[in-house]
């Protein structure tokens, strides 16, 4: 339940949360390798928005791949793989990450969270690039890792089981509507398409996002707010005959307005912050990140050359905190 | 075990896991930490086991006393290790431990324990599908708490199919036998029914060899379900006509020593039609739980190779305990 | 002496509060035809107790759990020991004689009995409290007494001249004081009072100076019976108990 969930707790944020959770990473990141580095490498570090860009192309190519893949996937599927997706990126960076192999853990953990029943060959059958075996291999290896990284909070929830609800209870409510609800059902998708490219899941409750969808298949079809007002008034419980709604109470109409404003600042919000990845940024991002993690095992040489030379305070850069493997392991 | 956890002995094996006994090394508490198999090669070779991912996302977002706490995840490249709260036995321990007498008082407690737990867990839209005496553990504070949710989802999505293979045989509801593949909490009153009736008998009451036989040893106790009381019936999936071998003999003679507001909330729970069927909600309105025995304290339960614990609270004069969670209007 | 009131004894009793019964459980008894009154023994009595149809047997007691729950690895008495509330145990038994005790068991050192059943022959009654016990004994002794007093009472005569005497003769009442009336003129004509008469009188007189002493308002109001007044009368009489003035008066009359 969204109320209750995690979700709700810990991974919803403002605007500016967000803003100075990408920057506190970056910087964290910059300063772990900083004085190791010649200055012309200097230059491969990125700003926070370059990386949110860099995750928007991965997401991009993302959607393409979901739509691509078969067997056919579910809405809530993609929805769910691209909440890890962007979860994740608040806590690593996408130049300490192999940044493609993560969207592909975070699809294959999707699955299993939403009991889409498949094994790691035939998902990794879908992937055009690279060798399948070494690709399974990776996956798997990041599962656990993706898995830490989350907190183990692997229910989420997404905005179509709300959409089909308000869908249905509008049909049911709303009579006098000469109008074919189910027409904006494309144009909704489209949105929630364009949503998974913002930020608007870690902002906003999944049920808002969905009215938003609707407001936004309605206009597209040429209606205007009204009939979601009406909606709303109708869910609330406010009359909308004029002369018994003056007896509406205050907060009633508070209400609907409040939501009637959310709704509309979550579609300027998506359509602020979807700005299609171009084919060139797309590139740049590619070389960007290979170079940088191209010189990363190098970067980590020389972390530990100089934790060497300074006498070995400490623990040794780079020690990953492996658990030992249990002896009693089958 | 990492090094938190410092393992103490191994305390038992299930279909899925291994479970021991450890120590936090932090806290000073004792956990049991539940090691999921890797089973078969087929399945290990696609990473983390789907039923630990099942139990880690539903565990993470609940929290009740009456459900078990999962504490902290381990998760290795090749196997996950689940921590939660240890606890000392479990109801069916309790069960076949026939040096321990179960007062009306003690099932009440359990009962009120057990419908405590699920009604927080189907308020928040999860269903266990595999309530079992096994499943229900018993600390030594007297705390029941559900466990196992290996088989558990969210349900409620419209237009979602499910399995009808859920929950273990003897305490599976008449739709699950007959194919349901769209159900709701009526499977789990279903099976808190039939624990409730276990901890009576100290037998399990219907305990089928096959789905066949799982229908006609219910029938046989309750009689069979009719177009009228049962409408829906004929239009599930495995739907046969199935006759009872002999006349029921009645529940208020099969438990001969129950009282009459127990024998209603059996009946309630054991209604066929699920939309029927009681509701945890209003199970624990029932009249069962407003009246005399009430509930013993959770401390008083008894547990499994234990001498009763030395009773220091007197009765009061007719031979009531004071009352303790009382649900009143 | 001790007062017994008759009408206390003959009123029903409210006794403790029992199970919603209309009877009183004293008149009920309970037999299983099924099993032969002669194969009761010391081991079984108390099975033989423990049956659904026997309204003395309450379905909730921990005998009647223990039996739902099927224990068997323990003897019922081993078993009841630990468990609390209302409980049956054999508590003598000598052949066909067996007497059951339903008890509250409130820990195990500590029990309260309720009541006592008692199985002779195969019937099963309740053993009946000391009250009852009692009540019903002296309802024996008494009733017959009671109707002594009544068929005599019948026969008690009283007559101005002779005084109480019995009359044991079987004719009506009434002809009876026909006959009186008779007797007493004849007797008049004859004498000028019994003995009766005459000792029952004086001992009248006597309890009356006794209840009011003479003293001189006696003689002033004798002279003075017309023009007394009824402070004069009152003073003196105040001292005395209330009833003295009414009464002086009467005397003068």
């Amino acid at each position: 339940m969204y109320s209750t969930s995690t979700q709700k707790r810990e991974w919803t944020y403002t605007p500016e949360k967000l803003a100075a959770v990408r920057l506190e990473i970056n910087i964290t990141f910059r300063q772990k390798y900083e004085s190791v580095m010649k200055p012309e490498e200097l230059e491969l570090f990125v700003t926070p928005e370059e990386e949110l860009r860099m995750q928007r192309s991965i997401e991009d190519a993302a959607l393409k791949f979901a739509d691509k893949f078969r067997p056919h996937i579910w809405p809530s599927v993609k929805w769910t793989a691209l909440s890890f997706f962007k979860r994740a990126f608040l806590v690593w960076v996408p130049s300490d990450t192999s940044i493609r192999m993560v969207m592909m853990a975070c699809f294959y953990l999707a699955m299993k969270i939403d009991e889409f029943y498949i094994t790691i060959e035939d998902f990794v059958r879908n992937m055009n690039v690279g060798d399948p075996r070494q690709n399974a291999e990776r996956i798997l290896k990041l599962e656990p890792e993706l898995m830490k990284c989350l907190n183990y909070n692997l229910t989420v929830h997404c905005p179509y089981r709300p959409f089909e609800g308000h869908l249905m209870d509008m049909k049911t409510r709303m009579l006098l509507l000469n109008f074919d609800l189910e027409s904006i059902r494309r144009d909704s998708m489209r949105f929630f398409q364009h949503a998974l490219q913002t930020d608007v899941l870690l902002l906003y409750p999944p049920s808002q996002i969905a009215l938003a969808a609707i407001n936004y298949g309605l206009h597209a079809q040429g209606k205007s707010d009204e009939i979601l007002r009406e909606f709303l008034r109708k869910l609330i419980g406010i009359e909308e005959d004029s002369w018994a709604a003056r007896d509406a109470r205050p907060e009633d109409l508070e209400k609907l307005e409040k939501t009637v404003t959310r709704v509309n600042q979550i579609l300027k919000e998506v359509e602020k912050q979807y700005v299609a990845v171009t084919e060139q940024e797309r590139e740049s991002h590619k070389s960007q990140l290979s170079r940088i993690q191209a010189l990363i095992p190098e970067l980590d040489e020389r972390r530990k050359a100089e934790w060497e030379a300074g006498g070995r305070i400490g623990q040794m850069p780079g020690a990953v905190t492996e658990q030992p493997v249990d002896s009693d392991d089958e | 075990m990492s090094k938190r956890y410092e393992t103490v002995k191994h305390l038992g094996e299930g279909q899925f896991a291994n479970v021991y006994l450890a120590k936090d090394l932090e806290s000073g508490e004792m956990v049991a930490i539940k090691k999921i198999k890797l089973g078969s090669r087929e399945e290990a070779k696609d990473g983390i086991n789907r039923t630990a991912i099942r139990e880690i996302k539903l565990l993470k977002e609940i929290h009740h006393e009456n459900i078990i706490t999962l504490r902290d995840v381990i998760g290795h490249r090749t196997s996950i290790q689940l921590v939660f709260d240890f606890m000392d036995t479990d109801l069916e321990h309790v069960v076949k431990d026939h040096s321990i007498i179960l007062s009306p008082a003690h099932i009440k407690n359990i009962t009120m324990q057990m419908l405590l737990g699920l009604e927080f867990l189907h308020a928040h839209w999860i269903l266990h599908r595999d309530l079992k005496p096994n499943n229900l553990l018993l600390n030594n504070m007297g705390r029941v708490k559900l466990t196992d949710f290996g088989l558990a989802r969210f349900f409620g999505s419209p237009n979602r199919n499910y399995t009808h293979q859920v929950v273990t045989r003897w305490y599976r509801a008449p739709e699950l036998l007959y194919g349901a593949r769209s159900y709701g909490v009526g499977i789990d009153i279903w099976s808190v029914g039939c624990i409730i009736a276990e901890l009576l008998l100290r037998a399990p009451i219907f305990p089928g060899e096959s789905d066949i036989d799982q229908l006609v040893k219910i029938y046989n106790v309750l009689g069979c379900p009719t177009e009228e009381s049962w409408p829906t019936m004929k239009t599930l999936n495995s739907y046969v006509s199935i006759k009872p071998d002999s006349e029921t003999p009645g529940l208020n003679f099969i438990f001969s020593a129950a009282p009459q507001d127990l024998i209603d909330l059996l009946i309630g729970m054991w209604t066929f039609d699920p939309v029927k069927r009681l509701t945890c909600t209003q199970s624990l309105q029932m009249d069962y739980f407003k009246s005399q025995p009430y509930c013993c304290l959770d401390e008083e339960l008894p547990l499994p190779n234990q001498k009763p614990p030395k009773r220091t609270r007197r009765l009061e004069e007719d031979g009531s305990h004071p009352a303790r969670r009382l649900i009143f209007e | 002496m001790c007062i017994i009131w008759i009408s206390d004894i003959m009123m029903p009793r409210m006794g403790p509060p029992t199970t919603a019964r209309q009877e009183n459980p004293l008149y009920l008894s309970f037999r299983n035809p099924q099993w032969p009154a002669n194969q009761i023994y010391k081991e079984n009595a108390l099975e033989y107790f423990c049956n659904q149809a026997n309204t003395f047997y309450e379905m909730n007691s921990c005998n009647q759990q223990i039996i739902m729950q099927g224990i068997k690895n323990r003897t019922v008495e081993e078993c009841l020991r630990n468990m609390q509330g209302i409980q049956y145990v054999l508590w003598y038994s000598q052949p066909p004689l067996f007497i059951i005790c339903k008890q509250r068991r409130n820990s195990p050192t500590n029990v309260s009995p309720i009541s006592y059943y008692y199985i002779i022959s195969g019937n099963v009654h309740q053993a009946p409290d000391m009250y009852s016990l009692i009540q019903s004994r002296l309802l024996g002794a008494l009733e017959p007494l009671r109707n002594a007093f009544g068929e005599v009472t019948n026969y008690s005569r009283y007559n101005t001249a002779k005084g109480y005497y019995w009359e044991f003769k079987n004719k009506p009442n009434v002809k009876k004081r026909d006959e009186d009336k008779k007797d007493d003129e004849e007797e008049k004509l004859e004498e000028r009072s019994t003995n009766f008469q005459k000792t029952r009188t004086m001992m009248l007189v006597n309890q009356l100076f006794s209840e009011m002493p003479a003293d001189e308002a006696l003689e002033k109001e004798e002279v003075e019976e017309e023009d007394k007044k009824p402070e004069e009368v009152a003073q003196p009489a105040a001292e005395e108990p209330k009833f003295a003035e009414p009464a002086a008066r009467a005397q003068t009359k």
